[in-house]
């Protein structure tokens, strides 16, 4: 089902989580606790009948955003409005009341069901919390749901336990069908599945939007299960959005950096196939501590090369690799290939050419940088780190090499009929940059 | 060689072709039985403990001895008419007439001979159960259930809450147990109901601080988190999702402390705070009769009237004992079990 011309079901505007961390008493006294950004400002809307795929890797702020945005966990700031009551303002009363509208699919089928009901009390729960039907029709009423997801009712008097993986989702989808929602939240409903389960779960859902006309926001890693289900999607990073679109358009050019990094990890069942499988450099960088400007741009390829510069982009990341990696730097190890043989002998001992060509090596430098001013930059670099002098050769590179992505946080800039991307490349304002050579 | 995607398709993204396999296993819909649900299999389980059965028989046979020891009488009306015990526990025999002297060996007519005051032994040791039985029982479900509650508020809403509720714990926990209840006792008189109140006093912050560490864990279960996304109540998320998850240890800790409170309703009666003297309660008859375990009236040390009712509390602390046993296994077998089965499915 596409967009739809409606107001949307769904509306949220600058949700944010952060966790306090390390917070012990005393740590908050002496104000040392710091604060984890799991959700960063994030707007979306959900329409009536569409799918919401949200995809990106582990620890980017994809279950904080589906748990907050129903208040399970409560956020730090922002609003979610649902049909133009704002969820964040709710009391509690109210907020039970709107559970019934908007339910919530987990993840782990083995951990979302108590092992000490039966099936048919877990489905029949929330008939009994907002008091939707007693006896003899609550039972009825189970024995339906059981049959819409595909069990038998017989079902109703087993355990959790006595079920397989996918019959537990299922039975999870019972539930939250049982007070008839409007929009379901579902949290990596399949990752905990086999494959050829997961296809029977994806379609489950399908056919119960079709027949009950739920409105889905479906969190997932796996951008196959996202392809299969949803008609929009948006890609999280470090608790922001990086692009946001229909999903055939964010499948396609023109991509943000990182939605191209995670198409080109699909896996392809073609082994004559060679793509251009994107390695992107470095880990995800902390949420307590995220990059400046673009959240990105620490792994970005295509970061963008400030003006001055005229060289490859793979020589540019690799000098911006450089940079991050002396940020933190307190001992040659960090910044130096490992020679076969050699891990026990001191570095500090190398002469500066033969320190230079481990350098060069960890970061697949050429011999001389395609630019002579960042050549020049390179070698004063070098020099201090020839004498141990950390800071100053981070200090070095820092004022010379510096992007314009570090500087500015790019918005979602349109790039189409409602398809938007946070990167600078699709700004204006700063020239089409030479694009990767590898 | 391409970089294009696609030039081989994945057809087995279709469930219709999953659904219409051959079937993996011969296991059919018609095969099920009923589910057991898991106090069956727990009891299942304990049946089969041979020395938990015996300590059940023993504690079901005292109770029951204890029970119809003497008539019971309430308001005027007999709803128990059987008497065990040959004799009133509080009789002295001599002073009605009976041919009958203090410190008498166990004979035919006095199975365990009598004591100082010249009471029948084996009539006081069957009515003492009452006293030492019923305190160990109603103490026991008294603490648990308040450390039920307490722990799981404390422990289910945490933070603040908590903090407060475990350092009140704490401070119960810094007086040595005993002690508090002689205090409780020293202050409050002596009597049944003062009994009970000083050794619940003390009693119930064991289980708190179990059940709390108990909730602490359960409480991350994804499906509390489910049951509140399903908008439901935290009574309801306590009761039912989160306790019955963490009761287990709870009734193993309860049916062990039986035979603790036991114990130590007997030793305070034995340090002259249980109890009025006279009453049949076995401490309390254990300590009317301690002098004689050193030197008995003419030289003789009369046995009888310690090794009874010592014997008494032994064999009902030692059946609990074992009954706490077997529940902790049945109850720890079921998990055990559980896991078996669901890799079964």
């Amino acid at each position: 089902m596409a967009k739809t011309a409606d107001s949307p079901i769904l509306e949220i505007e600058n949700l944010t989580k952060y966790y306090e961390s390390g917070g012990g008493l005393v740590d908050t006294l002496l104000g040392r606790s710091q604060e984890v950004k799991a959700l960063d400002g994030v707007d979306l809307e959900l329409y009536p009948g569409e799918t919401l795929g949200i995809v990106g890797e582990s620890g980017c702020g994809k279950t904080t955003l589906a748990r907050s945005l129903l208040r399970l966990i409560e956020p730090t700031a922002g609003t979610v409005r649902y049909e133009d009551e704002d969820l964040t303002a709710a009391s509690d009363d109210r907020l039970r009341a709107l559970r019934k509208d908007i339910q919530y699919i987990f993840q782990d089928p083995f951990a979302s069901l108590n092992p000490r009901l039966t099936v048919g009390d877990i489905v029949g729960e929330p008939l009994d919390i907002h008091d939707i039907a007693e006896g003899e029709a609550r039972a009825e009423r189970v024995s339906d749901l059981l049959e819409t997801v595909g069990l038998n009712q017989r079902h109703a008097h087993r355990y959790p336990h006595e079920f397989s993986g996918g019959q537990r989702q299922r039975i999870g989808i019972a539930r939250a069908l049982a007070v008839d929602p409007e929009v379901i939240v579902c949290d990596e409903p399949v990752s905990a599945l086999d494959v050829s389960v997961q296809a029977q779960i994806l379609n489950l859902l399908k056919e119960l939007q079709a027949e009950f006309g739920l409105s889905y926001i479906v969190i997932a890693h796996d951008l196959s299960v996202v392809e299969h289900i949803a008609d929009r999607v948006g890609v999280l990073y470090l608790g922001e959005f990086a692009e946001v679109g229909p999903t055939e358009d964010v499948f396609q050019p023109p991509y943000h950096p990182y939605a191209e990094a995670l198409l080109s990890a699909i896996p392809e069942p073609d082994p004559g196939w060679e793509g251009d499988r994107i390695f992107l450099s470095g880990d995800v960088p902390s949420p307590l501590n995220p990059p400046s400007g673009c959240r990105f741009h620490t792994r970005c390829p295509k970061v963008i090369q400030p003006e001055w510069t005229d060289m490859a982009q793979s020589e540019w990341r690799s000098l911006m690799d450089l940079k991050q990696r002396l940020r933190k730097a307190d001992s040659l190890e960090a910044v130096t290939a490992v020679r076969e043989g050699l891990e026990d002998e001191d570095l500090r001992q190398l002469s500066r050419s033969a320190l230079e060509a481990r350098v060069r090596d960890e970061f697949g430098l050429p011999e001389t940088v395609g630019d002579r001013k960042a050549e020049e930059v390179f070698g004063t670099a070098l020099d201090h780190l020839h004498d141990g002098a950390f800071e100053a050769a981070w200090t070095a590179l820092n004022d010379a090499f510096e992007s314009p992505c570090e500087r500015t946080d790019p918005e979602l800039f349109d790039v189409g009929d409602d398809h938007r991307i946070a990167c600078l490349l699709y700004d204006d304002a700063y020239p089409e940059t030479p694009t990767r050579t590898s | 060689m391409s970089t294009d995607r696609g030039r081989i398709r994945i057809t087995g993204f279709d469930a219709d072709r999953v659904e219409s396999r051959e079937p993996l296993s011969d296991w059919t819909e018609t095969r099920d039985t009923e589910t057991e649900g898991r106090w069956t299999r727990a009891w299942r389980e304990f049946r089969r403990n041979r020395s938990a059965m015996l300590g059940l028989y023993i504690v079901i046979a005292m109770s029951l001895l204890a029970l119809f020891a003497r008539p019971i009488t309430i308001a005027g009306v007999t709803v128990q008419p059987f008497s065990l015990a040959p004799y009133d526990p509080g009789a002295i025999l001599y002073a009605q007439g009976l041919d009958v002297s203090a410190y008498e060996a166990p004979s035919l007519a006095h199975p365990f001979g009598t004591d100082g005051s010249a009471r029948d032994v084996f009539s006081r040791v069957l009515y003492g159960g009452r006293f030492s039985l019923s305190i160990g029982f109603i103490v026991v479900f008294v603490t648990a259930a308040i450390g039920l509650v307490y722990g799981a508020v404390a422990g289910y809403y945490g933070g603040w809450v908590d903090e407060v509720m475990m350092r009140v714990l704490d401070l119960i926990f810094a007086f040595p147990g005993l002690l508090l209840a002689l205090i409780i006792v020293a202050v409050l008189g002596k009597g049944y109901w003062e009994l009970v109140l000083a050794f619940t006093a003390i009693g119930w912050a064991g289980y708190a601080r179990l059940i709390r560490g108990e909730i602490l864990k359960v409480k991350e279960n994804e499906y509390v988190l489910a049951a509140k996304a399903l908008g439901a109540r935290d009574r309801r998320v306590i009761f039912r999702h989160v306790v019955p998850n963490a009761i287990a240890p709870l009734i193993v800790q309860a049916s062990l402390s039986i035979g603790t409170v036991v114990i130590g309703v007997a030793a305070l009666g034995f340090l002259g705070l249980g109890l009025p003297p006279s009453s049949a309660e076995w401490g309390t008859m254990l300590d009317q009769t301690r002098q004689t375990i050193v030197q008995g009236p003419g030289g003789s040390i009369p046995w009888w009237v310690t090794v009874f009712p010592g014997g008494a509390i032994f064999l009902f602390v030692m059946s609990m004992n074992l009954i706490g046993d077997g529940i902790n296994d049945a109850l720890d077998a079921q998990e055990g079990e559980d896991v078996a089965r669901g890799g079964e499915v």
